[in-house]
């Protein structure tokens, strides 16, 4: 079982990968959706703001990565 | 350790008597005002540039400012710089450039300063719901103006989880056209991650 931590690094890494690639595995990204944890999320989101700057994204990873950001989000809460 | 240096600060009405009068009265102009982290890692030292209009006025300024200066040195509690407890007062002789120049230094409890950023730029707090507001209207019209989007790239960290908590009270999610959820998405995403971005990039 992954400790709160890997969780939320687990998430970020499918954040990052949803953004430079613009898809994740279909099972990660039902589990991301459906549920991750709100906190965990949150964890992760700080992660990457910790360990990216601004312009590491081109304009169309940024945005993809602030929106399965937003959506995970808002579908943590919304469950 | 390296002075801090930060920002003009206030105006000559930030330095008051025990009575709320203003020491410096109605004919100075404090033009530059800098404040630093002093030797005292406890203190700020605000340093006030002033030119006083009249020219017979810095005998005046003297006269009050010693009084002042001779108060805090007394121990009594006679001055308030804009309600923030003064250590010292003085004003330094040196800096005399004419009669009417004259720099005054007060060092404060840190504790009391604000970067001036933090007073200038800090928009006041808006609640959840008005965050919330923002973020609905920005979801249903694609719109925002420039204000609000920056406040909600900026200040609004702590009200994301409510705000959007009081969006899906208000709102299905799944109801919302596709681009709908799309622009309610990004704009969550972006709030919480643009403020930490922002502020590590400096």
């Amino acid at each position: 079982m992954m400790t709160d931590f890997y969780l939320s690094e687990f998430i970020a890494l499918l954040f990052v990968q949803f953004a430079i690639h613009g898809e994740i595995n279909s099972n990660d990204y039902n589990w991301l959706l459906e549920s991750a944890e709100h906190d965990a999320i949150r964890e992760a989101s700080k992660q990457i703001s910790d360990r990216f700057a601004n312009n590491d994204f081109t304009v169309a990873q940024r945005q993809r990565l602030f929106y399965i950001i937003g959506l995970a989000s808002i579908r943590s809460v919304d469950r | 350790m390296a002075k801090e240096f930060y920002f003009i600060y206030g105006t000559k009405s930030d330095i008051y008597d025990k009575n709320g009068c203003s020491i410096l009265g109605g004919d100075v102009l404090v033009h530059d005002v800098t404040v630093t982290l002093s030797d005292n890692l406890d203190e700020k030292r605000c340093v006030y540039d002033c030119t006083s209009i009249l020219g017979t006025y810095p005998h005046e300024i003297r006269r009050r400012l010693g009084v002042f200066i001779a108060a805090v040195k007394s121990g009594e509690d006679p001055v308030y710089f804009n309600e923030h407890r003064v250590k010292s007062l003085r004003v330094e002789q040196s800096y005399y450039k004419s009669l009417s120049h004259f720099r005054i230094i007060i060092d404060i409890d840190r504790r009391d300063v604000m970067h001036l950023h933090e007073i200038k730029n800090k928009p006041e707090k808006k609640s959840e719901h008005e965050v919330a507001l923002m973020m609905l209207n920005y979801t249903y019209t694609g719109k925002i103006n420039a204000d609000d989007y920056t406040y909600l790239m900026e200040s609004a960290w702590d009200e994301i989880d409510g705000a959007v908590r009081i969006v899906l009270d208000g709102i299905d999610f799944k109801g919302l056209k596709k681009a709908q959820q799309e622009r309610l998405s990004s704009i969550t995403g972006r709030m919480a991650i643009m403020e930490y971005l922002k502020r590590k990039e400096g």
